[in-house]
Order: structure tokens, then sequence, then C-alpha cells
């Protein structure tokens, strides 16, 4: 018998103590959890400091994407119209975020950081044509200052121009010797 | 003894370059003999006898170069070349310009030789004063029947062409000179075939340098066996050395191979007369900058192809530089790295990518930047190239690199540091 | 036969092979950058250095000498060897997987990509570059070079309208310079500069002029020569490469169309060794754009009242049948049909079927205009190029005959092929009334005059009878002929005017090769239509010579269009009574016209009362008719085409039909079930089930087996995979492919038949004696039909021009560049102002002119013209 009550005491008090302890839901959507910082959410497209766009158009995302989510048009930069450094840009850049998983492989295979998957998580529609998200959703704001795009660049003519400039260089890493040492 | 010279005549004969004065010394008699008494094959056959060897550098025997011409192909072609590029040679200016029409006679008799009707002289552009006198030269002598149709009144005819180059010291490697004189890019070709079978316009072609063939009139003239007792058993004749660097009287001085020393050439009284404020010696370069650095203890290496080979480098052209006791060795390297990356062609890989990353290397140990790593990946970048180019050009660039590595590695440590920040004292 | 040992595996090869192509069937995969199959090997990138041994030999014996084990003792070359450069010999071992030769590739991959900009990401060829792939697989996997010491170059520098340059990526192995020089014989490209600058520049004003340029492309191992035409509008991984047919010439070349978002976005060439090799013409490469411009009809037309107003396809099918059923019993006579020779072969003989089965008509054509003349059908029927011949691989014993024609312009791809046969060994002649670009290659080449064709042939013919060479074995009336043929060799080539020496040497060449081939162009095919007597002289040159009914032997009609052929096999000729196009556009009372435009050359066509047209663009022709059909384009459906060479070539479908167009086979379908016929065709393939079947020479010949070879390529994007096409064409790891089929002539199939020779006189016509002759010729880039929808030909098409030769031009005082004018006889009257162009390629008393052209359409060959210098007028000096 003895057994019995004290079982009982013990669920009591665990609901008891549920009763007074802080509530772990939230009142989304007045209050939103922080998500950590690694979090995968919807992708942005980002800008260089100087305005730039990060993205080049080059389709390695979308041969990257598992769900074949991405569809990138790529075009041809001019001087007059400069949207990115280098010759090429996305005229087109369509995420269908149904399909999308949220791997991040796209992010990975960006061969200039361009795509990041960022923290928005609030991703319903009311049907399935707003769940393509074009290239205007995805780009970011130029920061604070500097033009947005396209703009004539100077230095005409000069596809290196419009890179910013890297800092001291890039010294060569030996990804072998990397690999070595810390095995 | 003092060598009484038979290629720079005019040392004994300062007006030889007088078409009446060359012929008064016994001038055109080798010519005249042979076409008179002698075949073709004769005279091929005492070429072959006398044991001359190329004097351009690679040192292959001259009578059995001629002997590979197929048979019955024709018409063929003799091109010489004149295109003297390597740093610190000089001997062929002198010649062409003070002995010229020795070296004229020697193109007939060697165009005889492998009965070709059209020889091309292709001579560097820089040497605008020896064309000039080899185009009058070429011209007394079709005066006086010896060129043209029917030369001294036999069935031979021989025109001779002097081209003038654009400056490029490729053009210097035989199969790029054929290139150049077919007005196309100066590039090697692919060996084999080899020019003596598709040579100038496809056709069997020998090319020779202007000193081989200027020793080949006295070896018609007085035979064979006179030549082959000059000089050593394995290199007979004499030979051309240019001397220059840091010497009292550089200049060329011609001996026979195998006589002299270094150290004859260098300090010897009728030679270079020793370093320029009786310094000590502290590298030579045999053959220009294509040749691996020798120091002050090779000075007693006799001057033939055998022994400087024996010593580590090579004879070549007999261009020999001398550096002295305060000379900044990676300094002087990198001027020679220079030279190679900006005289590479490009057609082929590692010479084209390798020379341009060697003079980077270079120049960051020279300026201060270098370190450690930079040391490292010297050779590395040299052994990359090494026996990997389509054409010597490649190799001779590393030359200068790994030679002067090898003896004054202290003095390239001497200039890097850790990070890269030395403070240079130039 | 050498015997080589390559890791390890003896293989033997023939004589003269390179050390690259023997490692290739024992599965030794050596990287080149440089090297190309197609060419002579160069050594430049060094890129494929093994370590090479030659057995050690003993000087007494000649024998190899052999160790205690008995196996030869091996001499191993101190420094590692180019195997594009060394040719295997006897006993040499070949080692390509020691740490020695990887050791070399690394170092090579090294230095090259330490002045690469490493820009793969915004490359076209990202994805199918060797430089990538090799790196993948033999490269270091980081650099020891300073990224601030690279060495920067000029980007994106336009080469030519079609060609961008990007000099930093360029890692100099000269290929695209080699292919101008050795292949395309147009030395349009330079290295320029040396060392490290290094560059490949043109020369040529406008830039880059030549009609192959688009292949140093598809060769260059790096991105450094993209097309411009492609630039950024798929990365290569995103395309589906389609197999097709190019439909631009009678040669076929085989192509892949490279497609996304139903789009073509480019046409590169897909392998056919016995057709185009790996070769493609810049036509062929560009003209694609029609297919999805937005002038294509889209929609079924009526005439309703005086418009053609858009209607559904029941409604239009609906209305034709209505016209044509109470008709169908007693006047199909009067209905005639006319079809364009660009159609596959399932459309036309759907097309003949539903005029003779349904309509009882034989009114059916397929030639129609200036360019197309009816002759030499028997010839290519009876003696056509045997089974398995291979214009690009004829060699020794084989003598090839060029009678009037001009690939350069009319055949791209055969004048490519046929330029390298004398350097293989054949004998290549090239006879024509003017100069032509083949000429170059050819052992003999002659002019003679234009309307002596004739006396040309039986000039030849009287030279190898007058030999003896001839033979009779499988002629009737050999002993008659020769007494009937009254003419002495000189006597010929004096009405000829070449030499008779050139007649002598060629006629006994010809008829003394082991295989002879005789091609004939358009200009030799106007001249059989004028004169019988051209034909029958080439016709007895044939059977006499006995060249014919084997592989490498007959001859070879060069047709004007893609499917010329096809039409003649399909029956699109007006058999029993049935009129030629020439009457049926002016005496048929209802025609259908599908994929012709007749009244684009002729102004004057008038609808004759009904007409239907099906088309894939509101043609001049379409304007004017009662009916319209919207065609799908060629890239839109399957099918197949038969080329020159008789080879059935099958191309398949590529995208979706633009708006409600339809396969030409279905509409006629459609049309035929309207008119009540019991017609069940799936699909083109079911078409071609029943050609098979009922004509004798297309027996077999489904698309099943003719897609053996022409299937979709597999995508670029399987890294690590069976190294996918496109990478191949690059690499240079091109093997023996082969597709299609050709069919066997009656010489061939009927082996003991004997052909009649007659001697017909040939007529002295006025223009072989008097006047200025007028030679239509033809640019390869045009503004026509189709190639005036792609933006970049029509940057290069040249100004019209008129050819003068330089005596005429001093006797007519005219100067080279100078306006003249060519008044010929024509109703209405017709006169042209062109500037002269004064060369040698014309001789006297010809004038050429190019007739595809602005403002040169429909020029009459062999007019007999005036031409005056046109005084500069008043109006422009004031």
């Amino acid at each position: 018998m003895f057994e019995g009550l004290r079982a009982l005491v013990e669920g009591l008090l665990t609901t008891g103590k549920e009763m007074v302890s802080k509530p772990v839901t939230y009142q989304y959507p007045e209050i939103k959890k922080p998500v950590p910082p690694r979090f995968r959410g919807r992708h942005e497209l980002k800008r260089h400091a100087n305005g730039l766009e990060k993205c080049i158009g080059c389709s390695l995302c979308a041969a990257a994407c598992p769900a074949d989510a991405i569809y990138v048009l790529p075009a041809a930069n001019s001087d007059q119209e400069r949207y990115s450094p280098g010759e090429r840009y996305a005229a087109r850049y369509e995420i269908n975020l149904l399909r999308c998983i949220f791997c991040g492989f796209c992010e990975e295979a960006c061969p200039t950081g361009a795509i990041v998957l960022e923290h928005d998580y609030e991703l319903a529609y009311y049907d399935r044509r707003s769940a393509i998200i074009t290239k205007t959703q995805l780009l970011v704001a130029p920061p604070q200052g500097e033009q947005g795009t396209p703009r004539d660049m100077p230095d005409p003519g000069n596809l290196y121009a419009a890179i910013p400039p890297i800092k001291g260089g890039v010294e060569p890493v030996n990804i072998v010797e990397m690999a070595q040492t810390q095995v | 003894m003092i060598w009484e010279p038979i290629i720079l005549r005019n040392k004994n004969i300062p007006e030889i370059a007088d078409i009446d004065v060359y012929e008064r010394n016994g001038g055109f008699t080798a010519l005249k003999k042979a076409l008179k008494e002698m075949t073709p094959e004769q005279v091929t056959d005492a070429v072959k006898a006398s044991g001359l060897k190329g004097r351009g550098g690679a040192g292959f025997p001259t009578g059995l170069k001629w002997s590979f011409l197929p048979k019955g192909v024709f018409p063929r072609y003799l091109a010489v070349n004149a295109d003297e590029s390597e740093p610190g040679t000089f001997k062929d200016r002198e010649i062409m310009e003070k002995n010229p029409h020795q070296f004229i006679e020697g193109v007939i008799l060697s165009a005889y030789a492998i009965q070709c009707a059209h020889a091309f002289i292709y001579i560097r552009g820089e040497y605008p004063g020896a064309a000039n006198i080899l185009e009058q030269a070429i011209a007394a002598a079709k005066q006086r029947g010896y060129l043209g149709a029917q030369i001294l009144g036999s069935a031979y005819d021989l025109e001779i062409t002097v081209h003038r180059g654009a400056g490029a010291y490729i053009c210097g490697e035989e199969t790029a000179m054929l290139e150049s004189l077919e007005g196309k890019l100066g590039m090697p070709r692919v060996k084999p075939p080899f020019p003596a079978v598709v040579g100038l316009y496809g056709k069997p072609t020998v090319i020779n340098n202007v000193e081989t063939l200027t020793n080949v009139p006295p070896i018609i003239d007085k035979g064979a066996d006179w030549y082959k007792t000059i000089g050593t058993e394995k290199s007979s004749g004499p030979k051309v050395f240019c001397v220059s660097g840091h010497v009292n009287r550089p200049g060329n001085y011609e001996a026979p191979l195998g006589s002299i020393t270094l150290r004859d050439l260098i300090f010897g009284a009728e030679y270079a007369q020793g370093v320029r404020g009786e310094k000590n010696v502290k590298g030579i370069l045999t053959a220009g900058a294509s040749a691996p650095m020798l120091t002050a203890q090779h000075l007693d290496t006799k001057l033939d192809y055998e022994a400087v080979a024996a010593a580590g480098s090579i004879l070549g052209s007999a261009s020999i530089i001398v550096l002295d006791e305060d000379t900044d060795i990676p300094w002087a390297t990198q001027k020679m790295s220079r030279f190679f990356m900006h005289e590479s062609c490009g057609k082929c890989t590692p010479c084209r990518e390798g020379t341009y990353w060697m003079f980077v290397l270079m120049e960051r140990i020279n300026t201060g930047k270098g370190t450690a790593r930079d040391m490292e990946m010297l050779p590395i970048v040299a052994n990359q190239i090494l026996g990997r180019t389509l054409c010597p050009l490649g190799e001779f660039a590393t030359s200068p690199v790994l030679g002067t590595l090898k003896w004054f590695k202290h003095e390239y440590e001497a200039k890097v540091s850790a990070d890269g920040n030395r403070e240079t004292e130039k | 036969m050498p015997k080589v040992t390559i890791d390890g595996k003896i293989i033997d090869v023939p004589a003269g092979t390179l050390i690259v192509e023997a490692a290739k069937p024992v599965g030794s995969h050596i990287p080149v950058f440089c090297y190309h199959p197609k060419m002579a090997p160069a050594g430049m990138c060094r890129m494929c250095l093994v370590q090479v041994g030659m057995p050690k030999m003993d000087p007494a014996t000649k024998q190899p000498v052999v160790d205690e084990n008995g196996q030869p003792v091996i001499n191993w070359m101190p420094k590692l060897q180019t195997g594009c450069t060394t040719v295997v010999s006897e006993g040499m071992v070949v080692h390509t997987t020691t740490p020695q030769v990887a050791e070399a590739r690394r170092s090579i991959l090294e230095f090259l990509l330490t002045s690469h900009p490493l820009d793969c990401p915004v490359c076209d060829k990202g994805g199918e570059c060797p430089l990538q792939d090799h790196t993948l697989h033999y490269g270091p996997g980081n650099t020891r070079f300073y990224v601030e010491s690279k060495f920067h170059n000029d980007k994106a520098v336009p080469l030519s309208p079609l060609i961008m340059l990007d000099r930093e990526r360029c890692i100099q192995c000269g290929r695209c310079v080699r292919f101008q020089d050795e292949i395309a014989g147009e030395p349009s490209l330079g290295l320029a500069d040396r060392g490290r600058g290094l560059e490949v520049t043109t020369f040529d004003d406008p830039p880059f002029n030549s009609n192959f340029s688009g292949n140093t492309i598809d060769i260059c191992p790096v991105g450094a020569l993209t097309s411009r035409d492609f630039r950024f509008t798929a990365r290569v991984f995103e395309l589906n490469d389609y197999p097709s047919v190019c439909q631009q010439c009678a040669v076929g070349c085989n192509v892949y169309l490279g497609t996304r978002d139903n789009l073509i976005r480019r046409v590169t060439p897909r392998q056919n060794e016995a057709v185009n090799e790996v070769w493609l013409c810049d036509k062929g490469r560009l003209e694609h754009h029609y297919a999805h411009s937005p002038e294509r009809v889209t929609t079924p037309m009526i005439r309703a009242e005086s418009d053609l107003t858009p209607v559904s396809w029941y409604e239009a099918l609906n209305f034709v049948a209505n016209r044509i059923r109470p008709t169908l019993g007693e006047s199909g006579k009067s209905m005639a049909g006319l079809a364009g020779d660009r159609l596959a072969n399932e459309d036309l003989y759907l097309f003949q079927k539903l005029f003779r089965e349904i309509l009882g008509s034989n009114n059916l054509d397929h030639r129609f205009g200036w360019s197309q003349w009816n002759a030499g059908d028997a010839l290519v029927k009876n003696f056509g190029a045997g089974v398995g011949t291979n214009l690009g691989e004829l060699g020794k014993g084989v003598t090839a005959l060029l009678l009037g024609a001009d690939p350069q312009t009319e055949q791209p791809v055969l004048r490519l092929r046929l330029s390298k046969i004398t350097r293989q060994g054949a004998t290549l002649v090239v006879a024509n009334g003017r100069a032509t670009k083949l000429a170059q290659y050819a052992s003999h080449k002659t002019i003679y005059r234009y309307g002596a064709e004739a006396y040309f042939v039986l000039g030849l013919v009287r030279a190898m009878i007058d030999a003896g060479l001839h033979k009779s074995d499988k002629a009737n009336g050999a002993t008659e002929y020769s007494a009937a043929l009254n003419l002495t060799v000189a006597e010929c080539a004096a009405k000829a005017e070449v030499s008779a020496d050139t007649l002598k040497t060629i006629g006994e060449t010809f008829a003394a090769s082991e295989n002879g081939i005789i091609l004939f162009g358009r200009e030799f095919m106007y001249a059989m239509q004028r004169d019988p007597a051209v034909e029958a002289a080439l016709n007895a040159l044939l059977i006499l010579s006995g060249h014919f009914g084997r592989k490498n032997n007959g001859v070879i009609a060069l047709y004007p269009r893609s499917n010329s052929m096809g039409a003649l096999d399909m029956g699109m000729t007006p058999t029993d009574g049935g009129m030629p196009a020439s009457e049926m556009l002016t005496k048929a009372k209802l025609l259908y016209v599908m994929g012709a435009d007749p009244a684009r050359e002729n102004p004057a066509f008038k609808n004759p009362g009904f007409m239907i047209v099906q088309d894939l663009f509101m043609t001049a022709t379409a304007q004017k008719a009662d009916v319209v059909f919207p065609a799908s384009a060629w890239a839109e459906r399957d099918g197949t085409f038969t080329n020159t060479e008789r080879r059935v070539q099958y191309f398949a479908r590529a995208l979706e039909p633009l708006g409600q167009a339809r396969p030409d086979w279905a509409i006629i379908q459609e049309l035929a079930q309207q008119l009540g016929a019991k017609w069940t065709y799936a699909s083109a393939g079911d078409v071609m089930n029943e050609i098979a079947q009922r004509i004798p020479t297309y027996a077999k010949m489904t698309h099943a087996r003719l897609q053996v070879n022409a299937r979709r390529r597999a995508s670029v994007q399987t890294v690590g995979g069976d190294a996918a096409e496109p990478v191949q064409m690059a690499l240079g790891e091109l093997i023996g492919v082969v597709s299609g089929a050709q069919w066997a002539t009656f010489s061939e199939t009927n082996a003991d038949a004997k052909f009649d020779v007659k001697f017909v006189q040939p007529a002295d016509s006025a223009q072989a004696t008097a006047g200025v002759y007028l030679a239509v010729t033809r640019a390869l880039l045009d503004c026509g039909a189709l190639a005036q929808y792609s933006e970049i030909i029509q940057t290069r098409v040249p100004d019209a021009s008129v050819e003068i030769n330089s005596h005429d031009a001093e006797a007519w005082e005219i100067a080279n560049g100078a306006r003249v004018r060519i008044t010929f006889e024509s109703k209405p009257p017709r006169a042209l102002e062109l500037p002269a162009r004064v060369d040698g390629s014309v001789p006297p008393g010809v004038v050429a002119v190019a007739n595809n052209l602005d403002g040169t359409m429909n020029l009459p060959m062999g007019a007999q013209v005036q031409v005056t210098q046109v005084q500069v007028s008043q109006a422009i000096a004031d």
C-alpha cells in the first residue's frame, strides 16, 4: 500500500513542480524564440562592402542543390550597368522554398559567399507561387551610404576595378599540410 | 709560346677585312683547291678527319653533321647561325667584322661540301655593322667570282643571303632560327624530325656556327692532319675565348683547345691580365648565362670540352664571365633569371611559367622579402623545369640558379628572413 | 606493326602511331592540352610526359639483349618524353603511372595554374574544361605561388562577333592557331609576343574572318575562346544536349542542340567520322535562332474576307477538307504540291502519299527557282558512291574529281574534309569555270570555259580511251561509243579552253586510279540540265572507267539543301506525267506549299485559286495563302534527313513546339484523316517504319537503327564518371564514332548489271562562244529564309559585289571597288549596281555574283550580261 502511496506523491510532486517552474512555451508570434547562430533559415543574397552584389550568377548553388530548388539565369555586366564585380551577374535568381530542404549545400558551394541561409523561418504562404522567391526578395539592402545595383563604375573596361581590395593579400594555404598537422 | 691565330687572323694582320689583303695572305686558296681538286665528299671527309666540333655551344662533330643529310634530296640549305646572343659572347662579331672573308670562304666551302645552292646567314639584329660588312664582303666575293653562278669556272653555283634577326635569344636555337628565317614567330620546333632531314622550308638543312665555318678554310688549305695536331686528342683545333667581367683586359683570345687553363686565360699576360683591382676571383661563368657557375677552386681546369664538363659546367661557346669577390651572387643570378624570363619564347609550359616564377622568387630574395620558404621553393621550381622543356632554353634558365645555389647558398640565406622583412643592404 | 608495352600491357599498333594514341586502346590515360588527334603534334604544353624505354640492342646480332629471366633489358631514356610527339617503335616500353610521371604532370599543372585566373565560376567552359578535369585528376590540390605576383592580361576581348577571347585564361597551346592553319586553311589567327606575354591575336579585317571559327571554341582546352552567342546563357552542366543533324546544307553535320528552358542555347558538333568528323561551320552553329523567333507562326490561320485570321486546328483542317473534298474525284489533277527540301523524309513521304493516294495527283516537286536543276538523278541512283565511302578518309589509290562545285560556300565542312585528302595520298582534281578555295589543295586544278562542260568531260573520256585505260565489261556499246566520239583530246581542250595536256593527265589519272569518285556541284548540274550531252558524257566517263558499285567509287551530287537527296528518294518528283514546279506555279488550281517560299524568289507569283501554306514563318508565299498551317521547327520534332552522300541520319526532338505548331507529318496526317484516310501514325518513327517497308533502298532504316551513336549526351555533371563527350572533344580523346546509314545504289545491289553508253553531240550554245557570262555563286552567310533571324550571322554577311577578272577590268576601265552596273535580259528587265572586286578568281569573260545577298536575289545563272561603270552622279558630287 505504501508503495502505491509513494508513487502517487512522487507523481503529484512532479506535476506540482511544473506548475511553479517557468513555462517553456513562447507566446508566438508576439514573442519570437531566438535561433542559434548557425540556424539555417531563409536565404539571403549578400553584397560587398561597396554595395555590389556578391552573386556572380555561376549556378553552382543550383548544381549543388539536391532538391533542384534554385534557378539562376546569368547575364553579362557592362560598365554602364554593373551589378557585381567581374564579367557576370545573376539576372534572375529564384528559390522555390517549397522544394528547399534547407541543407545549406548552396551556401557551401557558393564561391563568393553570396548566398547565406539566414535566420528567417516564417515561411508560410497562401499559394504555391508565392513560395518561389525572386532576386528582389533575396537581395539584402546595400550598406549604409553605398549605392545599390545596377550602377556605372569608374575605370571602364577594367574587370578587376570593381572587386573590393583584400587586406594584405592572400597568403597561400597548403591544405594538405594543414590536414596533416591537424591529424 | 704565343699562338699565331688562325681564326682571329686580324690580330696579326689588322687589314685582313680588305679582300685584297686577305687574298695576298692566302685567302681563297682553300676554295680554289676544293673546287678544282676535291669532290664535295672529299671536303666533307677532310672536315670529318680534322675532328672539328661545332663552336656554337653543343660541340657536335661538324663533318658528321654534314653527312647526316639524306642522299639525293634537293634543294638543301646551309643556314649559318650568327645569332650570337648568349650573354658574354662576342667572338662571332669580331670574326664577322674583322675577318669576314675567311668566314665567307668557309661558308662557300661548306655549301660546296653539302652541295647546296643557297646559303643563309642569320645574323642577330643587334649587329647591323657586322651585317653591313658581310654584305659588302659577299658583294666583293661575287665580283671576284668566288660566289654566284659557276664559281671559279666550275659547275658550282651559290648564293648567300644575309638575314637580320629581330633580337630574340631563342633564335639562336637552330630550329627557332629556321622558323624565324621562314618569317614565322621564332619558336623551336619539335625534334625529330631533325633539320638535317626537314629543315628550312621543309628541306634538308645544315646549321653551323660562324666560328665553326671559319675553321674550314685552314683545314682544307693545310689538311686535316695538320689541324689535328692543334688542341687535344678529343677536342682539336683552336678556340676563341671571350673573356669579360671583372678582368683587366676583356676581349677575344684564341688558343688551341686544352692548351691553357682558366687561370692562364684570366691572369696570363697575353690574355686578360688578371682581375680588376687585384681582387680575388669568386665565380666564373664558362658559357655565358647558360652554364652552372664555377668558383675559384676550378681555376686550374683545362679549357677543353671534356675538362670543363668534368668540373661540373660546360664550355659551350666559351664565353667566360669572371666575377670578383665583391660580386653579390644572388643579385647577379637575379639578372640572369630576368634575362631568361624575358627571352623565353612561351611555347612550352615549364619554361614560360617556370622562368617567371623563378624570377619572382629571386626578386623577393634580393629585395629582402624572401623567406625560408622561398629558398625552399627555388630549387623545387628549377627542378620542375629541368628535363621537361621543348628546347634547352628552359634548362639553361635553371643553371644560374642551381649553379649558384650549389656554391653560394650562404649568400642567399643571408638575404632571407623569417618574416620576409629584411632591410636590403643596397 | 610495332609491338609496344604500355603500363605492362602489350599491344600491336600501326607504325607511326604516337604514344598518346597507342595508350588509348589499352586504357592508359595520357592527359593532353595542346595535342589534338586531328592535328599535327606540337609538343607545347608538356602535359603528356611519360617514361619511355627502348630495348637494349646487341650491336653484333642486332637482337635485343635479354637478362637472366629472358626479359629484354630496357634502356630508360634519361628524361621523360612527350607522348604526343614520340612515335612508337618495336619493343618500346612506356610507363604512364610512375611517381616520376605523376610528379611531372603535377608540376606542369602547377605551372599552368600560376598564371590562370581560376575564374571557373564565371567561365563558360567550366564543367567541360580539360584544365579543370586534369587538375582534378592529376593536379596539385594547392598552389605554392604568390597570388599577388599573378600575371594579369586582357579579359573579355571581342575577337570577332562570334568569339570572345580571355587572354588570362589562355594556356598558349596554340590549338586554335593550328586549327585555322592546318584544318580550316584560313590562317586568321596567330601568336604574338613571347614568354608569358604570348597571346593569340587576329590580323584579319573584319577580325577573325573565318567560316569555321566556332570550332576553335570547341577545341580550346580552357575558357580562353568562348562563344558570344552562348555567353552567360547557361552553365554547360545545365544543358540538355539532344542529338540532331544540322539543317543548313546537304552535308548533314551531326550536332548536339544544347537546350535550357526550352530554348536552344548552343549548337555543338557531334562526332561522326563519316560526315563531319568533329567540325561544324559557323552557319550551322549560329542559325538555330530562328527556332524561337517571335516571328514564328503559332496558330493556324484562314483567310476570312481579306485578312488571315487565327483559328483552331479543327476549323482550319475542316476548312481545307471541305474545299478539297468535292473535287477529289475528277479534278485531282489540278492540285499540286510543292515542298521544300529542308523537310524531313517522314514529312516528304506523307506529303507525296497524300497527293498520290488520297488526292490522286502526281503534281509534286521540290525543285524550283534558281538553285535547283533536274539533272543527274539517274547517275546518283545507279552509280552513287559505294556504301562505306568516307570522303575524309580517301587516301592512296583514290582519285576524286570535283566538277562545277564550290564546297567552301555551299558544303563548308565537306571542303574541310576534302582539303586534307591530298595530304593522305589521294589525288584531288578540281575543275570549275572559276577558281574556288578547294582548288588550293588540289593535285590538278583547271578552269574550263562555262558552257563547255560537255567538251571537258568528253575530253577526259577520249583521253582515257586513247590511253587504253577504259573498261567495257559493264558497258553496252563501248566500241560504238568510242567510234562515235568524233572529237580528239585537243579539240575538246580547245573548246573547253584548257590545255590538252591537262585533260590528258586528268583523264588518264582518273582512269588509271584504283578508285575514282566524281563529285559534281550546283554549277555543273546547271550545265547538265542545259545540255543533255553533259550528263551523257559523265555517264560514259563513269561506266567506261568502271569506277562505280564499290566503296570509294561512284558519283556524289552536291545538292543545295539538307534533304534534297531525301526528297528524291521519297518520290517528291513529278513522275507519270505530273507537273514540275515550273508548270504548277502557273497551271495548278490548288496549291499546297510546304516549307517553301516561291514568292520570295519570284515576287510576281500569285495565289493560283486556293493555296495552303505550311511553314514556320509568315513568308511572302504565306501572305498570299488561303490557309496557313503552323509547322514545328526541326528542333521541335524528330525525323530523318538523307545527306548528299545518301546517308540517312536521325535527329531527335529537343524542344517543345512553339504555340500550336505541329510537326509537318502530323498536319498531313490530320488532313488525310479529314479526307477519309485511315492513317494511324503515332510518331515520325511509325512513318519511317512504313518508309523502310515500302521504299526498297530504305529497307531496315528504322529510327531505332539510325539512333545508334545518336543518343543524348551524358550529363557532364557526373564528376569521376565516364568522361562525357564535350570534354572528350576538348581533351582530344576522340574515338571513331559513325552513325547513320547509307543506302546501296543500283550498281551495288545488281553487280551483274550492264549499262548503256551513248554519245550525245554537245550543243554549241551561244553562251559558250560569246558575251560575258554571269556565274551565280553563293555566300555562306546570308540573309536567307532562316539565317535572317540570327543576329550574329547578320553582322557577318558580306556586302554583295561582282567579281571581275583583272584583264576585263582593264578593258572595261573598271577600278577595284568602283560601282558597276550589270544589265541582262529578263522579264521584267533588271539591272544590278554593285561594287566591283577585281581579282583572279574568275577567268576573262566571266563575272561572278553571289545571289543570296542584299539586292542580288534570284539571278539567272549563265545569263549574258553587260558590265558598265556607273558614273558618279552629280548629285553626290554636289
